[in-house]
Parts: C-alpha cells; sequence; structure tokens
C-alpha cells in the first residue's frame, strides 16, 4: 500500500518514512490489521480532527481515554501492552531532534565525538583546547554510555582519549617552551613584536 | 541534535573571534611536528578555513579535507533543519546519521596518514 500510519499520534504519511514526523514513534503499515482496527473504531482520527477534546477532561492529557480503557487500547494486538505507557515505553526514539535517526546514538554519545574529533584536530593550538573538549568528551561519552552503549558512544570516548592525550603532551611541550623563552627574557620581546 | 549543533557553532565563532580579534597570541612551531617529526592530525585546518571563507574550496580540500566537509555536511544539516523548525517554505530537515562522524574521522585519518606518507617517504611537505 506503501502509506504509513503513526499509532501514536495518527500521524499519516504517503511516503514510506520509518519514523514518525510529529511524535518520533515507529511507523506502522496502515494496512495493518491492529492499526485498520484503530482507524475503523476512530480512535485517533477523533484525536485529530479535535485536539482540545481529547485533551480536555481529567486533565490526564490527549490519551486520557486510551489510559482509562487499556484493554480497548490493546485491540487486536492480542494483549502485546496492557497500556499506552507500556507501549511508550518501547519506543526507541521519543525526541523530535532523533527521528529517523536509525543509529540509537544519544545526543551525550554525538556529543562526545564531536569534543573527541575536536580535540584531535585542536591538539597543536597550545594544547589547552584539547584538554578542554578532551574532558567534555569523555564525560559526555561515559554519561552517554551509561544509558546506552554503542559504536558512536566508544568511537567518541576513543576520540576524546587521544585528544586529550595530545592536549596533555601539547601542553607540557608548551610550557616547557615558553618558561624556557621566559627565563632568556625572550619572552617579553615577542610580545612586543605581536 | 540540532541544538547540540547550536552549541557548538557558538563556540566555535567565539574562538574565532579569540584568535582572529581578540588578545594577541604568538604564533609557536607545532609540537606535534617538534616532537615526532610528523604533521599533526589538524594540520592544514587553519589554512582550509581561510581557504574556504576566500572561495577556494579546491584549495581548502587540499589543506585539510574535513573543513570543507564539516562546512557542507554540518552546514547543510543546521540550515535545512533550521528551516524546518521556522516552517520555511516545507523545508525537510536532514535527518542525523552517525556515518556523518564515522567519515570525519575518516577524513582526519586519510588527512594525517596521506600527508605524512608524502613528508616521509617522497619528502614532499605541504
Amino acid at each position: 500500500m506503501g502509506k504509513k500510519i503513526c499509532p501514536i499520534c495518527g500521524y499519516r504519511d504517503e511516503g514510506d518514512a520509518a519514523y514518525c514526523r510529529e511524535c518520533g514513534a515507529k511507523m506502522a503499515d496502515s494496512g495493518d490489521d491492529v492499526w485498520s482496527a484503530y482507524e475503523q473504531r476512530g480512535q485517533y482520527s477523533s484525536y485529530q480532527e479535535n485536539p482540545s477534546q481529547a485533551s480536555s477532561g481529567d486533565g490526564t492529557g490527549q490519551y486520557s481515554g486510551y489510559q482509562g480503557n487499556p484493554s480497548q487500547a490493546s485491540g487486536s494486538s492480542a494483549g502485546q501492552y496492557s497500556n499506552y505507557q507500556d507501549y511508550t515505553s518501547k519506543i526507541p526514539y521519543q525526541n523530535t531532534d532523533d527521528y529517523g535517526a536509525g543509529s540509537g546514538a544519544n545526543g551525550l554519545q554525538i556529543a562526545g565525538m564531536v569534543c573527541g574529533i575536536l580535540a584531535i584536530c585542536s591538539c597543536c593550538c597550545y594544547g589547552v583546547p584539547a584538554v578542554v573538549l578532551g574532558i567534555a568528551g569523555i564525560i559526555c561519552a561515559a554519561m552517554g554510555n551509561k544509558s546506552s552503549k554503542n559504536g558512536v558512544g566508544t568511537a567518541g570516548m576513543v576520540c576524546s582519549v587521544i585528544g586529550l592525550t595530545l592536549g596533555v603532551l601539547a601542553s607540557v611541550y608548551y610550557g616547557m617552551v615558553i618558561s624556557q623563552l621566559i627565563q632568556m627574557d625572550y619572552m617579553d620581546e615577542i610580545l612586543d613584536m605581536m | 541534535m540540532f541544538y547540540i549543533g547550536l552549541i557548538f557553532l557558538g563556540i566555535g565563532a567565539g574562538a574565532w573571534a579569540v584568535y582572529r580579534f581578540g588578545v594577541g597570541i604568538p604564533s609557536m612551531p607545532c609540537f606535534f611536528d617538534r616532537v615526532f617529526g610528523m604533521y599533526c592530525p589538524g594540520c592544514g585546518g587553519t589554512r582550509a578555513l581561510t581557504a574556504l571563507l576566500h572561495g577556494r574550496v579546491l584549495e581548502a580540500v587540499g589543506y585539510h579535507p574535513l573543513i570543507p566537509y564539516a562546512v557542507v555536511v554540518g552546514g547543510g544539516f543546521m540550515v535545512t533543519q533550521g528551516l524546518e523548525r521556522l516552517g520555511v517554505g516545507h523545508v525537510k530537515g536532514w535527518r542525523y546519521h552517525s556515518w556523518y562522524l564515522y567519515v570525519g574521522i575518516g577524513l582526519i585519518v586519510l588527512n594525517f596518514i596521506g600527508k605524512n606518507m608524502f613528508r616521509l617517504i617522497w619528502g614532499i611537505t605541504m
């Protein structure tokens, strides 16, 4: 059929998107039995047509009716999920920033890897930026690896450690050079030339 | 990802402003070159950025391929994502893929090995 529907927010995509462009949930074929049943019941279409009505009521949000009747929600999916929270906890990407990523990497792991790359490249800039970026990268990668471990997190950690090592070596080298220049009274001349 | 990109863009712009307009930082020889006798992994980055800002794309690729690559991929990602978030002209923002970063690492390794091979084997300096 080629037409996808989001089981969470009801967003319809004419293309072949793997994840919902609205909420980030995994898309299902609208032809699948379970979602056809939902469509026939109009559970999601009513929300799309009148969101204000759906979000009113007991204050639990747009899916209050859904939560209140788990048996209805599970429908023909043979009771795989007993309620909405159980279902959404299985969704891999709920952050719209990550939809369609397909990599499983979280933001901290990506930040760690970027910091590691920049740390390696900036090691010759007196070493200080590399030390700062290397430490930041290690912290980000370690925190990101706590929630999920994957290639991006590991690569970020490796790059950050390499960057930090190079940064420390560069800092020591430049520290020794500058101290020698100061002892030889050359540093003032260099700074005067700037 | 978009907000992480914004943070790094801000840090990069700040670092460039300090380098360009801030306190005079005396130029020192590269420690990697002095200690190991090789070009460092980031060698040519500043020259590549300068060449790119002056519109010399091929020259920038020669100095350090990571810089033009980062500008194209990172810039494209940030611009399209920004336009999508602003709702300008139904633009669909590029999606993040991990290979963006793996290619970046590959370019650093390629630049490092390639330049040092030219220097150490054939004696061609860059």
